[in-house]
């Protein structure tokens, strides 16, 4: 089972656009190996909590620790180095590269530091290993299209597997179930379980559909106006009524 | 002879081109200020071998160098650049290039600099046919390059970036190093290019290295197939050899040469050999396997 | 002027300067305007613009040494230079909008190109003398400052073009449907408006004015060459970053501002530095730390 050690945390962190806070002072820790879904309503500041965290956005004020070394302010690419692999809420495949070049680009990860790129990619482990896991997300039909070919559904699929070719110890799903049929969550959500019960990934989880939000996490944040109004299990955060005011409106929670 | 300095100049520009093809075709920046390039390359060997004697074997390599070294420069620029900005940086990049050879004397102002001396091998003057051979080898040699570079991680890292810059990064790819390598690579083969061009005319000027040039490479490589092998080749090919074929039309030469400039570009905007396009499909049909793209 | 020192600037001087500069901004405004405004429309630099202005100042010259009326060729070279801003337009830039921005940046330069070589070729490379017997040519020495009549009448009648040009967009109603295309084409299409007329509009408009500025400048310099458009060709990019791509009072203000500092950098510091470098860095830097220039929106 898991270690309880918290690998991922957040120090009063701010995100502010001009006068819009889209951060304001979050506070919010990441145990390894958990499931941790992240609710809100629109524009509560999910997205641009991954982007932080990720490193695409620079925090206005606070910091982001992972495994204890502060990642805030570093380039993205070095925070996919360390282990923080991401999916896009709108996904953005490499368009004109095969699926398995889309994955094989990320297993290059230790390649693209230091000189080891000017070596050949397309090495028989290589190629196994990106094989493997687009193996693992159900994608082998379409190892050798155009990733502009997929469908929506396996478009996702794709992110997630070059998410996994970071050989992460966090993953950061954005929305990773959003344009997808009810048998194709029911896969995705099986493939999420899988990632953290055989891999140990630790997994963050932003989602819009609540049922699968909760189905998933083990562990819940929920944000509103950039500021974190709940935590708890699932089971918690759903009584909680200030969250139920934030998605509903005050007068169905005075109702409930 | 005639056709062996028509071969040869194809040769030179081609090499040019496939620079910017990895620039272009391959990290998707755009450069609209390539001739600058070659003009680097170019002054920098005619002042090597006329004005400090210099061999051409030493000039050559330094030639690529000094590209090289402003390709760092200009990609560094590029970086915080947006696709049109980028574009209107590498035109003005390309102005001031050309304005600082025309003004400083080193360069040799409005006549630019003249008798420039042919390659000398094992005592032997390298002219005619025996300069082609020259050019011939620095172009395979930059074919090969152009091979390694697409089986290898830093051609992966400059095709994830053309496709998407941000997911490139969440990938690990640090777009700001690989901006820089895809501008002084390219850059270095036009330095290449510039090198071999000086030795073969003899006589190099700004004039020779303008705009109007940037967008004559730059067509020969969108022609040919932008982030394809042969693409370059045969986009200088075509630009330079196809007006040839309408001799007695000398005078009308640019124009000419502009007409089927715009006519290819409108009705296959992809490149000859590009994707989907006529030629690459019934080259696919006839030869089965081989591939001609990317791809 | 090349000074190995500084200059004295005195009063006079510095009247001297700022008034070849605003003859050179001008000049620039004749170009940059019709650039910002498709830059604004298409997102495509039309460089093909300066062969509108060079045609219709050889096709100007050719109605006046036929009729002798300056007015008429002034005309022609109107109803000539609309004609061929349609051309480009649907002919070169229309059907390739969806493709990467480099092909019509190709395209445009090419057809550039080729306009000026068809120029020579019907024409003959050497310059042409544009004489016109209205266009008086004494200068008077007010207060140490030099002025040429035809100095005057340039500035005068291309600002009150310019005037003209900006009234039409700031207070029509087919001004204010242009510049609601600019902003967002899909908006304007939902309210109704069309899109297709007003970059037709839009094209001859200014068009229109480059062919009289080419007219006005090749009387100026009384001679025409095919390549004229070089020198303002490429400088009016530098133009319409600095007033912000796509703003018809920023390219208004953009290239006054550059006539006059080009003329004041050159002759201070006109042996440091290669004078064509000077706009292009101005535009490199602008690119870099201010994109949106004077007036343009930060995107």
């Amino acid at each position: 089972m898991a270690a309880n050690e918290v690998i991922l945390h957040t120090e009063d962190l701010c995100k502010y656009f001009g006068g819009i806070k889209a951060l304001d002072h979050v506070n919010i820790y990441v145990r390894k190996g958990e499931i941790l879904g992240i609710i809100g309503p629109n524009g509560a500041g999910k997205t641009t909590l991954f982007n932080v965290i990720t490193g695409f956005y620079r925090p206005t004020r606070g910091a982001v620790f992972f495994v204890g070394k502060k990642i805030s302010g570093l380039h993205p690419a070095k925070i996919a180095k360390m282990g923080i692999g991401r999916t896009f809420q709108i996904t953005r495949p490499f368009k004109n590269l095969t699926v398995l070049q889309n994955v094989i680009a990320a297993c290059g990860r230790d390649a693209y530091f230091g000189l080891s790129f000017l070596k050949r990619y397309r090495t028989p482990e290589v190629v196994e290993e990106a094989l493997r896991i687009i193996k693992d997300v159900g994608l082998t039909d379409y190892v050798d299209q155009p990733a502009k070919v997929l469908p929506i559904g396996h478009m996702r699929r794709l992110e997630i597997a070059r998410a996994l070719a970071l050989k992460p110890k966090l993953l950061l799903l954005d929305e990773p179930t959003a344009g997808m049929s009810a048998k194709e969550i029911e896969e995705i959500s099986e493939l999420v379980r899988r990632l953290r019960d055989e891999m140990g990934i630790t997994i963050m989880l932003v989602e819009h559909n609540m049922r699968v939000a909760m189905g998933l996490s083990d562990r819940m944040y929920v944000l509103s106006y950039g500021k974190v109004i709940a935590e708890g299990t699932p089971e918690e955060v759903r009584e909680n009524p200030l969250v139920i005011e934030a998605y509903l409106g005050r007068s169905h929670a005075a109702r409930s | 002879m005639y056709y062996i300095t028509l071969m040869t100049i194809t040769l030179i520009y081609a090499i040019a081109v496939m620079g910017l093809n990895i620039t272009m075709g391959y990290a998707g920046q755009v450069n609209l200020g390539q001739a600058a390039f070659l003009g680097i390359g170019a002054f920098t060997s005619a002042i090597l071998t006329t004005r400090l004697g210099l061999s051409f074997w030493v000039a050559l390599p330094l030639s690529a160098l000094s590209a090289f070294l402003v390709g760092i420069l200009l990609g560094a620029i590029s970086i915080r650049l947006r696709y049109d900005f980028l574009a209107m940086t590498t035109i003005g990049f390309n102005f001031i290039t050309v304005a600082i050879f025309l003004y400083y004397p080193i360069f040799g102002g409005s006549f630019g600099i003249v008798g420039i001396p042919r390659p000398v091998l094992f005592g032997l003057k390298l002219r005619g046919p025996a300069y082609l051979g020259l050019v011939a080898a620095v172009f395979v040699l930059c074919v090969l390059l152009n091979l390694w570079l697409e089986r290898s991680w830093l051609g992966m890292a400059f095709e994830t970036i053309r496709e998407d810059e941000h997911a490139a990064q969440a990938v690990g790819v640090d777009v700001r190093t690989f901006k820089i390598l895809a501008f002084a690579i390219g850059a270095g083969m036009a330095g290449l290019a510039g090198s071999l061009y000086a030795h073969f005319k003899m006589c190099v000027a700004y004039s020779d290295f303008m705009f109007a040039r940037s967008i004559e490479l730059l067509s020969m490589c969108v022609l040919g197939g932008l982030g394809t092998i042969y693409g370059p080749v045969l986009g200088s090919a075509l630009i330079i050899l196809l007006p040839e074929a309408f001799r007695p039309l000398r005078a009308y030469r640019l124009i000419m040469h502009t007409a089927i400039l715009i006519l290819l570009i409108r009705f296959q905007p992809q490149g000859l050999l590009g994707r989907g396009s006529f030629l690459q499909r019934k080259l696919r049909e006839l030869l089965g396997g081989l591939r001609f793209g990317s791809q | 002027m090349r000074e190995e020192g500084l200059m004295e600037l005195t009063t006079s001087l510095f009247l001297q300067l700022i008034f070849q500069g605003l003859i050179m901004g001008v000049i620039y405004a004749t170009i940059a305007l019709g650039l910002t405004m498709v830059y604004g429309l298409l997102r495509i630099l039309h460089i093909a613009h300066a062969s509108v202005y060079t045609w219709g100042a050889y096709v100007a010259l050719t109605v006046y040494l036929a009729t002798h009326n300056i007015l008429l060729a002034i005309l022609a070279c109107s109803a000539v230079c609309a004609i061929l801003g349609i051309a480009i337009e649907r002919g070169l830039y229309l059907p390739m909008l969806d493709k990467p921005a480099y092909v019509p940046l190709i395209m445009s330069v090419a057809t550039y190109l080729l306009m000026c070589e068809l120029c020579a070729n019907i024409w003959g490379h050497y310059p042409l003398g544009f004489h016109v017997a209205e266009m008086p040519r004494e200068s008077y020495n007010v207060g140490g400052v030099v002025i040429g009549v035809h100095q005057l009448t340039l500035l005068a009648i291309i600002s009150g073009l310019i005037v003209v040009l900006w009234f039409i967009i700031n207070r029509t109603k087919i001004g204010l449907a242009s510049r609601a295309v600019a902003q967002d084409q899909d908006v304007a299409k939902v309210m109704g408006i069309n899109v297709r007329k007003i970059v037709d509009f839009n094209f001859i408009v200014s068009s229109v004015l480059a062919g009289i500025g080419g007219t006005l400048v090749g009387m100026y310099y009384a001679e025409l060459k095919p390549y004229m458009g070089d020198v303002v060709a490429y400088k009016a990019l530098v133009v319409i970053v600095l007033g912000g791509l796509g703003s018809v009072p920023g390219a208004i203000v953009g290239s006054l501002i550059l006539g006059i500092a080009e003329t004041f950098l050159i002759a201070f510091f006109g042996h440091l530095l290669p004078r064509e470098a000077f706009a292009f860095i101005i535009m490199i830097v602008l690119l870099l730390f201010r994109p949106q220039g004077l007036f343009g929106k930060v995107e």
